[in-house]
């Protein structure tokens, strides 16, 4: 093929026909890989925008309540094939929904907020449905099972308030909750994206250490905690050292160490990290002077 | 758990005064927030981000049939806490719309490569990470700054690029509506793309937003 280099430069603009002899091409010249690689991303990207016919986020808009794609909408009417795909949609679309958590109780889970749960109508319901509504209400609870309920409530957020109050500064600072949640960020390569991967899934062994009876008085699984340092040493050992990753992964290291009291470790990492003035190096500082002050 | 529970976002939505997939209108909220610090904004940033997660990772569950339902409550607890977790990191207040689309993409590419098998025992051997493809990301998303992208461009290219990107019309085509020749229009489609890949926003989507501030484009590419 002439030209492959500007080929590759045009790839998210070809049409598919023209696309797929440049892969052609390619898989017989594999030192182009990398280049057509990154020309697939871009294109991929470039589809999306161009890509308008949706049936899977049609389904789920309908679901939701939302607005249409009028141009769906029409061909859906026009294309039974279509139909019999979108009711696949639909049925797939109940089944994980079926079972899924609450959104709302997640929501409110998440944010910390209470939410109203009556949705406010979108239309009037018609007489028939509204006696269906009146069949479907529930009844009123008896006083004494709202009175127990409060009192469950009361007694559950005392020993919140409790064990809320019984956290020393210390473990405040050593608490590893949010940890789980890290997630990676950028990606240079394949190398720094399989170790942010497994940083991800390292932490996510921190969720499953954590300990609690109802939320209450959390604590960490020590050995477990220990095979997430490990773990977290061996990325910091083969993560490059100013990427994101190794930075991560010394403060998610530094962070682990003080929930194990070994302040020394965790100085030691977190002083290096704070010292090489990465983005997290405020961070570091932060925690590294809350050890020296003794929290 | 009924489908009619979807309807949460009724409930939720009641807290915005716009709709989930107005995505400007997210921006602006967000911008006030950074701009005001309300608890009214806040709210409204994160109710905006919930609703746009959960309907992001529903759709391409749906679309994909390869995953249950604990990986999809899994997948959008952890793009909310990732979004949430890094407001500081965005640069540009009235694209938020686009941050939140990236986190998501990364948090479903993640969830892939976690779920496909490894083909080696070594410790040291792990899956290739998954190829991001178009269904990936938002499209509505990606089309709102692709068309700033490409109304950026010199007005020569500027048409082309549209009939040729957005609306994806043959090159014979575009030749005989620009009245141009074929290869001057291929050629034409080529400098746009060359530029649009250059384009700091789509650069965006592609290297990912999430970088904390400070990081420049070119950090990106090493």
């Amino acid at each position: 093929m002439n030209d492959i280099d500007s080929r590759l430069d045009a790839y998210p603009a070809l049409r598919p026909d023209e696309r797929a002899e440049v892969e052609a091409y390619v898989r017989a010249h594999p030192e182009w890989a990398g280049r057509l690689a990154e020309a697939q991303a871009f294109a991929a990207l470039l589809d999306a925008a161009a890509d308008r016919g949706d049936l899977a986020r049609y389904v789920v808009d309908e679901r939701m309540g939302l607005d249409l794609d009028p141009a769906m909408t029409a061909a859906l009417a026009d294309d039974p094939d279509l139909r019999a795909e979108a009711d696949r949609l639909r049925a797939r679309l109940d089944a994980l929904v079926a079972g899924a958590a609450d959104p709302a109780a997640t929501f409110e889970r998440l944010t910390g907020r209470t939410l109203d749960r009556a949705p406010a109508p979108i239309r009037p319901p018609a007489a028939a449905d509204r006696a269906a509504v009146r069949r479907a209400a529930p009844r009123r609870l008896p006083r004494w099972v709202a009175l127990a309920a409060t009192v469950v409530l009361v007694a559950y957020g005392g020993l919140y308030a409790i064990s809320a109050g019984s956290l020393s500064d210390r473990a405040r600072l050593a608490d590893l909750a949010d940890l789980p949640a890290y997630e990676p960020t950028s990606v240079r390569g394949e190398v720094e994206e399989a170790l942010a991967v497994r940083l991800d899934a390292t932490l996510d062994v921190v969720a499953e250490a954590r300990r609690s009876t109802a939320g209450l008085f959390p604590r960490y699984d020590a050995e477990a905690l220990d095979a997430v340092a490990s773990d977290l040493e061996q990325i910091v050992a083969e993560a490059p050292r100013t990427s994101a990753v190794s930075q991560e992964a010394r403060l998610a290291l530094g962070r682990v160490r003080l929930a194990q009291s070994r302040d020394d470790e965790a100085a030691r990492v977190l002083g290096t990290l704070a010292r090489e003035g990465g983005y997290l190096g405020p961070e570091a500082r932060r925690l590294l002077d809350a050890i020296r002050a003794g929290e | 758990m009924h489908t009619d529970q979807l309807r949460f976002l009724d409930v939720v939505a009641q807290r915005i005064d716009f709709a989930v997939d107005d995505y400007g209108a997210a921006g602006e909220a967000f911008a006030r927030w950074r701009e005001t610090g309300a608890e009214a904004d806040r709210e409204a940033v994160e109710v905006w981000v919930y609703c746009y997660t959960y309907r992001y990772f529903l759709t391409q569950f749906v679309r994909e049939r390869t995953s249950g339902a604990s990986d999809l409550d899994a997948a959008i607890e952890k793009a909310y806490t990732r979004v949430m977790g890094h407001l500081d990191s965005v640069r540009e207040p009235l694209r938020f719309a686009a941050f939140v689309s990236v986190v998501c993409k990364r948090t479903l590419l993640n969830h892939r490569s976690r779920r496909r098998p490894t083909t080696e025992v070594d410790e040291v051997t792990t899956s290739v990470p998954p190829e991001p493809v178009a269904t990936d990301y938002d499209g509505r998303v990606v089309r709102r700054v692709l068309t700033g992208a490409i109304d950026a461009l010199p007005e020569a290219i500027r048409e082309i690029a549209r009939m040729r990107l957005l609306e994806q019309m043959p090159y014979e085509q575009i030749a005989d509506r620009v009245d141009r020749p074929l290869p001057t229009v291929r050629t034409y489609v080529s400098k746009a793309v060359a530029r649009l890949r250059d384009d700091p926003h789509l650069q965006a989507f592609h290297y990912d937003d999430v970088l904390p501030p400070g990081a420049n484009v070119e950090e990106r590419k090493k």
